[in-house]
């Protein structure tokens, strides 16, 4: 299956591209920060400067690093974890500046439609990684030819003593080979200048430098696409160099050391262009190399010492990350174009549905005091949601927008209720005046529907017509009431439902981090959650009873529920989850079993998932966004539980443990890209009373 | 470098085969390998830019003196008076002597040296 083996590559690629992509973006601030220290530092011992180059090293290697208060370094995931999936992509620079004209540009030409497979990003992301890959490895074969027609060069030489060879062909003293150095010299070179070379590359050689540059060399490689890495290459060869000197003629007299500068003149050559391997003798920078020299003394210990406390401030300014501050996740929410909004993230139903799988006590999620299980800063952002703004106005770009959801506490609505316009819909303004929606266009306005409350409302585009949809989760009914979603197509004119009054409640939310429409279906007794997805338009199911075929999947909006009244809509009507087969209404679950991997920065979007149904099918689902959906059948032989898709191409295996299933990555044919092995899947729901 | 220059390295090599030659290439190969501790397409790679510059030849796989050692740098010699002194050997020698006084026995030798080559000149003409 060479498909399978070029995905899982990609998806181990990718990922690593993009975290080299931020080590090289963080690396950029620790590079400028050398470069100022160097300037400032000048008089300072080389030595001194190594100490900063090994953790710039570090830091273009290494991933992970430790936080700190004091770091200056704006942002260590320019590139949030998985960018490459989300639904709204951005980028965390950490420059506010940078990220509010930068990220608005990305949201409207990234970000992937809802319900299509192509995501924009993802796409980038792939190139790049393998354009990267291709630079790195032309490197890698570029050095390597070189090295060997090198070798050729200088296979013509002479003994000169231990470790010493001499050459025809060569314009400056070099050493070559890492485990056995070599010194080759020019077979011209001046007799006088023979010892201050030979001095000199002895010292290269007991300094290890040519394990220095070449490691130097591979880290440049793996971050050819930064500028400022080449110049910190540059740099640190010239360090290299200066430090070698420093090292010679730290003992040498004035007259050895005019003799040592002597020879460096003597070997300098006019335009030479600069190798990268092997290190030599005359190239880099002589004049400021003999300027060094001549002018060399004792560093006095107050330099050494100010070097010294500049060095420990650069390494925690500079090794360590930034604390992930509040105002990022403001940043990572707010995005849309609103005029004010007040009502910030809400936190949707997340910790109840939790609750509802880890303790099957039939404890009514709903009930869930808000607030109750906060941190600090949730506890701000929850006070500041009692202000609701009185009137929103909206630019719809693509992405579900959100225009108020009271789901976790209801607050105290302003006398005339609170409105919205939508620049798609000019002269219209929606208003929520605590027991109805309705339109207002000039003079007259149109009941959409009546409900007491109504939870939450979203403006999203479902029939992919580019004008959003008003999705809305009321309370309907008297008497008996249940949670309903409803689809207000204000553009045609047509509307469409998810109800079914005792049996289910329908909830919608819109979970924070995942700009999508989440719909839930859960049991209207125990309240148990029975099912989740995307809110889409099922295309599938035509109604017979629709005028127009182009509207089949919408009823026209005098058929819109109002309160109390049931239009003898069929049941899971127009609005439905994805995926639709088997039937979630009419086929019996045996389980539902979910696998929430708790290291994920996005939990709802990637909630790993399966449903087994009791006539033998099942479902599974690998994260809400995924379009990939398994089908097909489970077989259960004693613990061990099958499920084998219908296109034969995956076998998913799994251990029972207690009520759940424990995943086994063994499987020959599992896809274990996205699940680890061990993972557990706890059993969310079993229905009762169904069907 | 032109023609009449050897690097060191050249001139070590060129010394062996002037002191062994004529002999086979593969035998030329083991000696370099012996003195040298050159492989085999080294050795063959500089015998071939000396046969370039007219000393040696390798005639099939033998190979053969071109030019001796002695008509070789004198030939340099020549060249580099030619170059530096435009031509003018009292030039050059003056250079060579500057500082320096002849001995009795160097000044008969070159007195000797001349009355012989201007014995020749009436034989060789423009040399």
């Amino acid at each position: 299956m060479p498909q399978n083996i070029i995905m899982l590559f990609e998806d181990n690629l990718i990922p690593f591209f993009l975290k080299l992509l931020n080590m090289s973006i963080t690396a950029i601030w620790l590079v400028l920060a050398i470069v100022l220290l160097r300037l400032i530092l000048s008089r300072a011992p080389r030595r001194i400067f190594f100490l900063l180059w090994a953790a710039l090293a570090l830091r273009l290697v290494c991933p992970f690093s430790l936080t700190s208060a004091l770091s200056l370094i704006p942002s260590a995931e320019t590139l949030p974890k998985g960018i490459e999936y989300a639904q709204k992509p951005e980028i965390h620079s950490g420059i506010a500046v940078l990220n509010s004209t930068v990220n608005p540009v990305i949201a409207e030409t990234m970000a992937p439609r809802p319900v299509s497979s192509v995501n924009p990003v993802q796409v980038l992301a792939a190139a790049g990684a393998y354009l990267w890959l291709a630079g790195a490895v032309l490197m890698l074969l570029w050095s390597l030819i070189s090295r060997i027609r090198l070798h050729r060069r200088v296979s013509a030489f002479l003994d000169g003593g231990e470790g010493i060879r001499i050459c025809d062909d060569i314009p400056s003293p070099f050493i070559m080979g890492l485990f056995h150095p070599v010194i080759y010299l020019p077979s011209d070179l001046p007799e006088s200048a023979v010892p201050a070379v030979l001095a000199h590359e002895r010292a290269h050689i007991s300094r290890l430098d040519h394990w220095k540059k070449s490691a130097a060399f591979l880290l440049l490689t793996l971050h050819w696409f930064n500028p400022l890495i080449w110049l910190a290459f540059v740099l640190f060869c010239r360090d290299v160099e200066l430090a070698c000197d420093e090292a010679v003629i730290r003992n040498y007299s004035r007259t050895e050391r005019t003799g040592y500068s002597q020879a460096l003149l003597d070997l300098s050559l006019p335009g030479h262009f600069p190798a990268f391997y092997p290190p030599a003798f005359g190239e880099i920078g002589v004049k400021s190399r003999i300027r060094a020299v001549l002018r060399y003394r004792r560093p006095a210990a107050w330099i050494i010492a100010v070097s010294v406390l500049f060095c420990t401030a650069f390494i925690f300014c500079f090794m360590t990350d930034p604390m992930t501050e509040g105002k990022e996740t403001e940043t990572m929410t707010a995005g849309r174009e609103t005029e004010t909004i007040a009502t910030p993230v809400t936190a949707g139903r997340e910790p109840e549905t939790a609750s509802a799988a880890e303790s099957q006590s039939g404890k009514s999620p709903s009930e869930t005091a808000p607030g109750s299980s906060k941190t600090a800063t949730e506890e701000q952002e929850y006070r500041k949601k009692e202000a609701v703004p009185e009137h929103s106005s909206f630019k719809f770009t693509g992405t579900p927008i959100r225009w108020f959801d009271f789901s976790d506490s209801y607050p105290t609505l302003p006398e005339s209720g609170i409105t919205a316009e939508l620049d798609c819909f000019p002269g219209v303004t929606f208003r929520y005046s605590g027991d109805g929606v309705e339109a207002i266009e000039e003079e007259s306005s149109t009941v959409l529907y009546t409900a007491m409350p109504v939870w939450n409302i979203y403006f999203a585009d479902l029939n992919m017509d580019d004008i959003p949809e008003l999705c809305s989760c009321a309370s309907i009914g008297s008497g008996i009431i249940s949670d309903q979603i409803i689809a207000v197509d204000y553009k045609n004119q047509a509307a469409g439902l998810l109800s079914d009054r005792m049996k289910y409640d329908y909830r919608l939310s819109m979970p924070e981090g995942v700009p999508q429409l989440i719909a839930e279906k859960w049991d209207y007794a125990s309240q148990k959650l029975l099912r989740r997805g995307l809110l889409i338009l099922d295309m599938q199911e035509a109604s017979s009873s629709a005028p127009d075929p182009s509207y089949s999947f919408f009823l026209p909006l005098e058929h819109t529920l109002k309160a109390g009244q049931k239009h003898g809509l069929p049941h899971g009507a127009d609005l439905n989850f994805y995926p639709i087969d088997p039937d979630p209404v009419l086929d019996p679950v045996k389980g539902v079993y979910i696998w929430k991997d708790k290291k994920s920065q996005y939990p709802l979007l990637t909630d790993s998932s399966f449903t087994l149904y009791e006539k033998g099918l099942f479902v599974f689902t690998l994260n809400p966004l995924s379009s990939y959906m398994g089908f097909g059948s489970w077989t259960q032989e004693g613990d061990r539980l099958i499920l084998t898709t219908d296109d034969g191409l995956y076998e998913y295996i799994f251990t029972a443990e207690g009520d759940g299933y424990v995943y086994d990555a063994s499987a020959p044919k599992g896809y274990t890209n996205w699940i680890p092995d061990g993972a557990v899947f706890t059993l969310t729901t079993v229905p009762e009373g169904q069907q | 470098m032109n023609d009449l220059e050897l690097g060191t390295v050249q001139a070590r090599f060129a010394d062996l085969v002037w002191a062994h030659a004529p002999l086979p290439s593969g035998e030329l190969v083991k000696l370099c390998e012996r003195e040298l501790n050159w492989k085999k397409p080294t050795t063959y790679t500089v015998l071939r830019k000396l046969c370039e510059k007219g000393i040696f030849e390798n005639i099939g796989g033998t190979v053969i003196v071109k030019m001796s050692r002695e008509d070789f740098y004198a030939a340099q010699s020549r060249q580099y008076v030619r170059e530096t002194f435009h031509g003018s050997l009292p030039a050059f020698i003056a250079a060579f002597l500057s500082g320096r006084k002849l001995s009795e026995k160097e000044a008969a030798e070159i007195r000797g040296m001349i009355d012989s080559f201007r014995e020749e000149r009436t034989q060789e003409p423009g040399s």
